[in-house]
């Protein structure tokens, strides 16, 4: 019985073993499997310092994607308290302590995304120019992405028959193509949202902190910007970034670590199952021991 | 399988009946669903969007249904032949199970005819856990079947015509036998740890106290002794007759095994919570983290009927063992998905009456099937 | 009837028109209908407090807004209540005869006085800028204030400026507040302001015997107490995001919120849009035109009237979308009790076949 139960934790720490290593090996998986920014990448910055709360934003990407007003829970027209599926995009507000502040929530458009990593029939992608588009054609209504994003964009048709994802794509066929630029930032009166390369984007959030470091304290013009870009790091990097002088927390950014869930998660399939090469081995070996006790004597 | 024969008996009798009337249930709220989308029968929304059907339907499912996978691994890997009386209803137990899960994925999804896309080559997306979950359960259900023909085959083998043609297949399937039984061992082990791994992208939305790289390990480890449980406790459901020393001895063997393997998934849970920091969250006795209690509570009572030699005698120790270790393997999946996840502050789901009756109903369904089969086709062996 | 001296309106007032005009008032002061009779009455007191008005660098708007009140006639009314001694626009009288009238006046009810001041007052080159009479302006203003009881400065110009402050201020036009420090100073800006919002002082003064409730600027609190934006008729199109984006365009002709096309509206406080002017009580977004600032200093004459308005504070809507909404679904009744039978029906299955199973720990 000794020689059997050695055997039995022979194999299963021989199963085990691949599948134990793998967080060992993450580091290493991580680093080819980062999706990066790119150059041409296109996004938008938000300054909720510059937000008046207006929801002209709101009103113009309901017109440009011809989306219906909704009705809230309690009947009140036109005011929607969420994203949802004829919602895709949304200014909240924050009361506290520092003040009131708006924050705009849409599709990050993340520069390495669950959603993209974790979709299984290729719905969701990340294209050339950075946006993550969504193809309903692809996608089979898992609802994966719904449970993987970090920012919980991603809103569900439930009570459509055979329903679609719906989500902010930077007006990519409508606004975008006509106009250049997604309704949300052509129609901001005051500029808290505006358009353009990330990079750029990027080197301006940064600029305006910077200008605001240098004023002093008691100037009339010192904003007090949380001393950060929000996307920046943030889930490995997103293409909307933020600036707010309210802890980004406080407006529902949640607080998240410099690498993507994506690479994480990619790392590990990987090391496990890139070119299927750990499971045919394993499958090999066992067809073997198989065969061989198929032929050999029983030993019970 | 020289031993094993169809049990026999009444097909109608009063507890399928009743399992049938479940059913029925089920497929007028499911004829709903289709007719008016999900929302209408489930509690399911943008902030939970996974609920009952996919944790309980695929995942709890997938689990409870392992027996197939560890005794196909004891019977043909580790060569131990006297537990090749389970491997039958192990398998056909799995196969409907399995089957079903993948069923389940018809009604749980928006967009049901784009599962297709799953074996479309354009639409195949690789790097995905899920994707790799549902080839492989897919490729899993096929070898089941395979594995569950020859079961098939005996049955209509007496009959004259097809005799000749069956055995012939009967030969063929025995010769690629550890083909297939490979294929056995090595999907469900690549789909458990997929359907562990699926947690892998919810980052913090999953507390700490489940959340962890190691998270496909532990669905492995978790699976491989839940599907002896499963083995044991169905066994004992089924058995009139525990005078045989030999045959409790079996049982007892795969629980102690079982008790084992629990033992390394209690200790590398454990790790990885205080590697996270997160000993403290259980201690602030809310909801998650009573319900994290709980699985423990239940694994240690399980282990306790099963602690030793003398107490693995009872078949009496054996199912409750059994009962509680499994218990606490289907709470886990729970907890990782519906418990354990948060996406919005405050957010809570509940299942809906139609949703809990549809997810009951299919498994009342999957009841029927097997307690029918096994009246009419040589899967278990009883003396 | 009514008499004054020089005057050249003559017109009756009756009771009626009393309490006309004391209901008004209530109204603009937010008073309730109850302090219509004491309105009334303190109107038709006999001993009235005499009121000098002086006009500076002005367009005589002020005066003529309060001429073109209606419903009562309210330049005869308000003729009636006080007693007025000195106005260069109403008196008949011109040239030397007026200012012996102007001095005559000051003697006579020397430190019981009220000094009206319509106009700002211009301080560059020793303010030769306005001159009346051979005198500046200033010198003129700290002449007549000296012995007054009280100032009130009608109008943005004498409130703050007004237009001809306007950058680059040539003339260092002031309002009265720059000049005189010692008296107290009531403020009533606007280009024009609503007459009622005079008027209501003047009554709540002779009522009460106090002035109203003012803030820092000297503004009562009652008609500047409020930012226009949390008064306008069109702030839920800004609460929602409905905007004209141009004159003449879909938003505009809708009745959208005239923000962007430069409403000053969010940074001016006001009542316009509450008590609107002219007898249709309009006000000039009613009619679609953005507000520009008139009554504010730093806002109108100042920033231009399309330019975008800074939003002083933010006063969300109740409905307003938060940063947690939650997305519960509550459970049924029925929910929770098929849950709680199926795990019951489960637990009680296991529970009996255990009972059933050999429990015997010997082998």
């Amino acid at each position: 019985m000794n020689i059997k139960r050695r055997n039995f934790l022979k194999g299963i720490a021989g199963a085990g073993v691949g599948v134990a290593a793998s967080p060992l090996l993450t580091s290493k998986a991580l680093a080819s499997e980062v999706k990066k920014l790119e150059a041409n990448h296109i996004g938008m910055l938000y300054d909720a310092t510059k937000c008046i709360g207006c929801k002209s934003c709101e009103v113009a990407c309901k017109k440009a994607n011809n989306m219906p007003v909704e009705y809230d829970a309690e009947g009140i027209y036109d005011a929607p308290r969420d994203l949802s599926k004829e919602s895709l995009n949304i200014i909240k507000l924050y009361k506290g302590p520092e003040g009131i502040s708006f924050i705009k929530r849409q599709c990050m458009h993340c520069v390495d995304p669950s959603c993209v990593s974790g979709c299984p029939t290729s719905a969701l992608n990340k294209t050339a120019n950075g946006i993550v588009t969504y193809d309903k054609d692809a996608c089979c209504g898992c609802r994966y992405c719904q449970m993987n994003c970090p920012f919980n964009i991603p809103k569900f048709e439930f009570d459509d028959f055979y329903g679609e994802i719906k989500k902010c794509e930077l007006c990519r066929t409508t606004n975008l193509v006509e106009n250049g630029q997604p309704a949300c930032t052509e129609a901001c009166p005051t500029g808290a949202v505006i358009f353009g390369k990330v990079t750029s984007l990027l080197a301006e959030a940064k600029q305006r902190l910077e200008i605001d470091n240098k004023r002093s304290a008691n100037s009339a013009d010192k904003v007090n910007y949380i001393n950060q870009v929000y996307g920046e790091f943030e889930g490995g990097g997103t293409s909307v970034l933020y600036l707010s002088k309210v802890p980004f927390e406080k407006l529902g950014l949640p607080n998240l670590p410099d690498y993507s869930q994506a690479s994480l998660s990619e790392g590990i399939q990987h090391t496990l199952y890139q070119g299927l090469i750990a499971p045919a081995v394993i499958y090999a070996g066992l067809a073997a021991i198989a065969f061989k006790n198929r032929s050999g004597k029983k030993e019970d | 399988m020289e031993h094993a024969k169809p049990l026999g008996g009444k097909i109608f009798t009063p507890p399928i009946l009743f399992l049938s009337a479940l059913f029925l249930i089920s497929a007028y709220f499911l004829v709903l669903r289709y007719m008016n989308g999900i929302g209408y029968v489930s509690n399911l929304t943008d902030n939970q969007s996974w609920g009952l059907w996919k944790v309980v339907g695929v995942l709890i499912g997938a689990a409870f249904v392992n027996g197939g996978y560890v005794t196909a691994f004891f019977v043909y890997i580790m060569n131990k032949g006297a537990y090749h009386r389970f491997v039958r209803q192990a398998v056909l137990f799995s196969l409907l199970g399995y089957s079903f899960a993948g069923l389940s994925l018809v009604y749980d999804t928006g967009r049901y005819i784009n599962l297709l896309n799953f074996f479309i080559p354009k639409y195949m997306q690789p790097n995905s856990a899920l994707f790799e979950v549902g080839v492989c359960i897919t490729a899993y259900i096929v070898v089941l079947a395979i594995e569950f023909l020859p079961t098939l085959l005996e049955k209509i083998m007496p009959d004259g015509k097809a005799q000749e043609l069956a055995a012939t297949l009967h030969g063929f399937l025995n010769k690629i036998l550890f083909l297939t039984v490979a294929f056995g061992v090595v999907l469900p082990t690549m789909h458990q740890s997929g359907l562990g791994q699926l947690a892998m992208l919810f980052g913090q939305k999953l507390s700490p106290l489940w959340q962890t790289p190691l998270i496909s390990l532990l669905y492995v480890v978790s699976s491989i002794f839940m599907g002896f449980c499963i083995v044991t406790a169905l066994e004992c459901v089924y058995t009139s007759n525990f005078k045989k020393k030999e045959y409790v001895n079996l049982l007892g063997t795969m629980m102690k095994v079982a008790g084992y393997v629990a033992i390394l998934y209690i200790i590398l849970r454990w790790i990885e919570v205080v590697r996270n920091g997160a000993v403290g969250q259980a201690f602030v006795f809310d909801m998650k983290a009573n319900f994290f209690w709980l699985e423990w509570i239940l694994i240690i009572v399980g282990l306790y009927y099963v602690r030793n030699e003398q107490a693995r005698t009872s078949p009496k120790n054996l199912f409750l063992g059994a009962s509680f270790m499994m218990s606490s393997g289907l709470l886990y999946r729970l907890n990782t998905y519906i418990i354990g996840y948060q996406s919005v502050q405050g957010q809570s789901y509940f299942p809906s009456f139609p949703e809990l009756m549809i997810s009951v109903g299919m498994f009342a369904l999957q009841l029927v099937l097997f307690i029918t089969i096994v009246k009419i086709f040589p899967v278990m062996e009883k003396e | 009837m009514i008499r004054s001296k020089n005057l050249f309106v003559e017109k009756e007032v009756g009771r009626r028109d009393f309490l006309k005009l004391s209901t008004k008032v209530a109204t603009v002061l937010g008073l309730s209908p109850a302090f219509i009779p004491q309105f009334s009455q303190a109107l038709e007191k006999k001993d009235k407090p005499a009121v000098i008005w002086l006009h500076f660098q002005e367009c005589t708007g002020c005066t003529e807004s309060l001429l073109r009140a209606e419903g009562p006639d309210l330049a005869a009314v308000i003729l009636d209540v006080i007693s007025l001694e000195y106005h260069e626009t109403l008196f008949a009288a011109a040239g030397h005869q007026i200012e012996e009238q102007l001095h005559a006046a000051m003697e006579r009810y020397k430190g019981a006085y009220v000094l009206v001041v319509e106009g700002s007052i211009p301080t560059k080159e020793n303010g030769h800028y306005c001159m009346i009479g051979g005198k500046t302006a200033l010198a003129s203003l700290k002449e007549v204030a000296k012995d007054c009881a009280a100032i009130i400065a009608i109008g943005s110009c004498a409130s703050w400026g007004g237009i001809p402050s306007s950058g680059p201020n040539p003339t260092g036009a002031v309002g009265v507040g720059e000049i005189i420090k010692d008296k107290p100073i009531v403020t009533i800006p606007g280009c024009p302001p609503s007459p009622y919002n005079f008027l209501s002082t003047v009554v709540h003064f002779l009522t009460f015997g106090k002035l109203p409730t003012l803030d820092k600027l000297g503004r009562p609190l009652f008609a500047y107490g409020r930012l226009i934006h949390d008064q306008c008729e069109r702030r839920a199109h800004f609460d929602a995001g409905r905007f004209a984006n141009e004159f003449g365009d879909e938003g505009h002709r809708e009745g959208y919120c005239l923000y962007k096309l430069g409403c000053k509206g969010p940074s001016t406080y006001g009542n316009c849009p509450e008590i609107g002017f002219n007898r249709e009580k309009t006000w000039p977004v009613n009619v679609g035109h953005p507000c520009f600032g008139c009554i504010e200093s730093q806002v109108g004459f100042n920033k231009s009237i399309h330019e975008l308005s800074d939003v002083l504070f933010t006063t969300p809507p109740q409905q307003y979308a938060q940063i947690e909404e939650t997305g519960n679904t509550t459970p049924t009744l029925i929910g929770v009790g098929a849950v709680g039978a199926v795990v019951g029906v489960a637990a009680t299955a296991v529970a009996m076949k255990a009972k059933k199973l050999p429990g015997s720990e010997e082998g």
